[in-house]
């Protein structure tokens, strides 16, 4: 009798685990399709791509070697600019982003953490610029960004030039017309779009902050500056390092939305390696250019592939621990 | 001494607040320069031709307000597209409206799904190898940096028959690679496995703990994620430009319209009054539900 409970209770448990694996496997098996085709795939398509050309005549790809690569190497090296001016430009998107918009936006998220207003508490002045600021950060990510860009466009061509002019008393003309300010123009533009996610990632960590620690911290008189280094940076640090690592690809990803603002048509001095590798393919009216644009995506990530991983390497491991921290910072605000 | 105290106190903490100071200088900054051009965007798009050209700063209109612009703007969002059988017809706002609708939801709800679906199976079946294995393969496609990939995928779409259609697209985007994966993980993670148990004692289903008990705890964060996924998709206007040619939606025609120099509505008044149409919606949707947008999404790191 009793054997045959167990047998029967054995017997149960398997069949219970083979209805779990049938349920697991059959909601699997389209996500893995799903990604053999269009993640391994599309990449492996990719290597391939690289070493073909496309064939005008027939339409179709045949083996060229690693002559896309050489084509890559003797524009990177030639006399012509552009890509140099690609490569300066990316960096400085990329510097932009990890210089000013990340701390900025670690100032903004620090300041709707503390002042956002908590439920049933009466409205203070701190509370109004911080559920304003709130929205305004967010707001340039979900207004179509060539909606806002067609905004920023006529506003710095027509309006602003004219208010710089009155203002500095000098001579500016368009703003995105002008070689000069273009870049600045662009460029602060991204700054200004790049906050409303980077907030939502920062506020989201920061409310997971132990809320005992920063009363006791604020009971003990410690200043925002002490708070924000000592307890909230190093709770942080684990979306502060996903996005610094994240946005290595975007170094050479990045369009910086010179697409927006002038379609095919930029100006070699604001273009980004992310925009030429854009264009590139767009402007293929056949599959022509696939080759060579497989070729450059192909040395982009085996170049950024490496910088990424040590820059992950080593931001945790020279970043501050939150354990480690958590000593620290109650020897440090108690005193 | 109380009073010694007190004012000990009153000073140092006004000389420690500089840096809140700081941050709201910043934050005043930001509000002037993000709210000059909009406001300049609503003025200049209610003025007429002429008045724009001898006002074309931030003075309200002189020569009556030009409503006129918003109906030229909405005449002015159409889209050429090349039809298979030879020539060309023009895609207007009802048919802009109806592809960006099924574009964004489409991809809205298959993205999510599988995202979800599959942070489920990670989180909640987590001591099978695979599912650290599916985790792993999350983290590791985040990190490496993949750059050049489109032309591949474009010549993949066309060689799947999954070129210039939604139903090829949904195929391509019914992913669980990326952010959403790993805000569903979190979700999933913190949710016990005990309520679980009990519906299997009673003779519940894997399907149905998952579908009657699990993804109903998680609603909120599936509804904002979803909410912010299909505000992504309906901005979007590279994906529709690539990949569905002639099923254009209305951000795409934004950009025509904002390429276009040479139409009748090459003038800026109309320009304008064309981008507060295609932004008035998605800013109602967000005035409604900014509470819980800007909420509680968290993502943690990325340790694999």
């Amino acid at each position: 009798m009793n054997e045959t409970s167990v047998s029967t209770r054995k017997s149960r448990l398997k069949n219970r685990k083979l209805k779990e694996s049938i349920f697991y496997w059959s909601l699997l098996a389209w996500p893995l399709l799903q990604f053999c085709i269009f993640y391994i795939g599309v990449n492996f398509n990719s290597i391939l791509l690289s070493v073909k050309k496309y064939d005008y005549v027939t339409g179709e790809f045949s083996f060229y070697g690693l002559n896309n690569f050489k084509t890559f190497f003797m524009q990177l090296f030639s006399e012509n600019k552009s890509m140099w001016f690609c490569f300066k430009n990316s960096l400085i998107v990329y510097l932009i982003g990890v210089f000013v918009t990340t701390p900025v936006s670690i100032l903004f998220s620090y300041y709707i953490f503390k002042n956002g207003k908590k439920k049933n508490a009466r409205w203070t002045p701190a509370n109004v610029v911080a559920e304003t600021a709130k929205i305004l950060l967010f707001l340039p990510t979900i207004i179509p960004s060539i909606a806002l860009v067609m905004m920023f466009k006529y506003f710095g061509e027509n309006s602003l030039p004219e208010l710089l002019n009155k203002w500095f008393g000098t001579c500016f003309s368009g703003l995105l017309s002008n070689d000069r300010t273009a870049l600045f123009y662009v460029f602060g533009f991204c700054v200004l779009t790049g906050f409303g996610v980077n907030m939502i990632l920062y506020t989201g960590a920061m409310s997971g902050i132990d809320k005992s620690l920063i009363e006791s911290a604020e009971i003990d008189g410690v200043t925002p500056f002490r708070e924000l280094r000592k307890i909230i940076f190093p709770n942080i640090y684990p979306t502060f390092v996903m996005q610094m690592v994240l946005s290595i690809a975007g170094f050479f990803t990045s369009q910086a939305f010179l697409y927006s603002f002038y379609g095919s048509g930029a100006p070699d001095r604001v273009r980004t390696f992310g925009y030429y590798l854009f264009v590139t393919i767009i402007d293929s009216a056949t599959m022509a250019e696939y080759p060579y644009a497989s070729a450059v995506g192909l040395m982009f990530t085996i170049l950024a592939t490496p910088v990424t991983l040590a820059t992950k390497y080593l931001l945790e491991r020279f970043g501050p621990s939150p354990d480690r921290d958590g000593r620290i910072r109650k020897v440090e605000t108690n005193g | 001494m109380v009073n010694s105290n007190g004012k000990m106190r009153l000073k140092r903490t006004n000389n420690r607040n500089w840096l809140m100071i700081l941050i709201v200088a910043l934050i005043l900054i930001y509000v002037l320069v993000i709210i000059s051009p909009f406001y300049w965007s609503i003025i200049t798009s209610l003025k007429t031709r002429n008045d724009f050209r001898r006002n074309f700063n931030f003075g309200f209109p002189k020569m009556g307000i030009a409503i006129s612009n918003y109906y030229e703007a909405l005449k002015a969002l159409r889209v050429q597209i090349n039809l298979p059988a030879g020539g060309s017809r023009y895609v207007y706002f009802p048919e802009l409206f109806l592809n960006s609708v099924i574009y964004a939801f489409g991809c809205m709800f298959v993205q999510n799904l599988v995202a979800c679906i599959v942070a489920y199976l990670c989180s909640k079946y987590g001591q099978r190898k695979f599912s650290k294995l599916i985790y792993s393969i999350v983290i590791v496609t985040m990190i490496l940096p993949i750059a050049g990939s489109l032309a591949s995928e474009i010549n993949m779409a066309k060689t799947f028959g999954l070129y210039d259609s939604f139903f090829g697209i949904f195929v391509m985007r019914a992913n669980f690679l990326g952010m959403n994966f790993l805000i569903y993980y979190a979700a999933f993670k913190v949710i016990p496995w005990d309520f679980a148990e009990a519906a299997f004692i009673d003779g519940a289903s894997d399907l149905k703990v998952m579908t009657r008990i699990m993804f109903p705890l998680i609603r909120p964060t599936f509804l904002i994620a979803c909410l912010l996924s299909f505000i992504g998709y309906w901005n979007d206007y590279y994906i529709p430009m690539i990949y569905l040619p002639s099923k254009p939606t209305i951000a795409y025609a934004l950009y025509c319209l904002q390429i276009d120099s040479g139409s009748a509505v090459s003038s800026v008044p109309a320009k304008m009054a064309g981008s507060i149409i295609v932004f008035l919606p998605v800013f109602i949707i967000f005035l409604i539900f900014n509470k819980k947008l800007i909420g509680n999404l968290t993502v943690g790191g990325l340790k694999g």
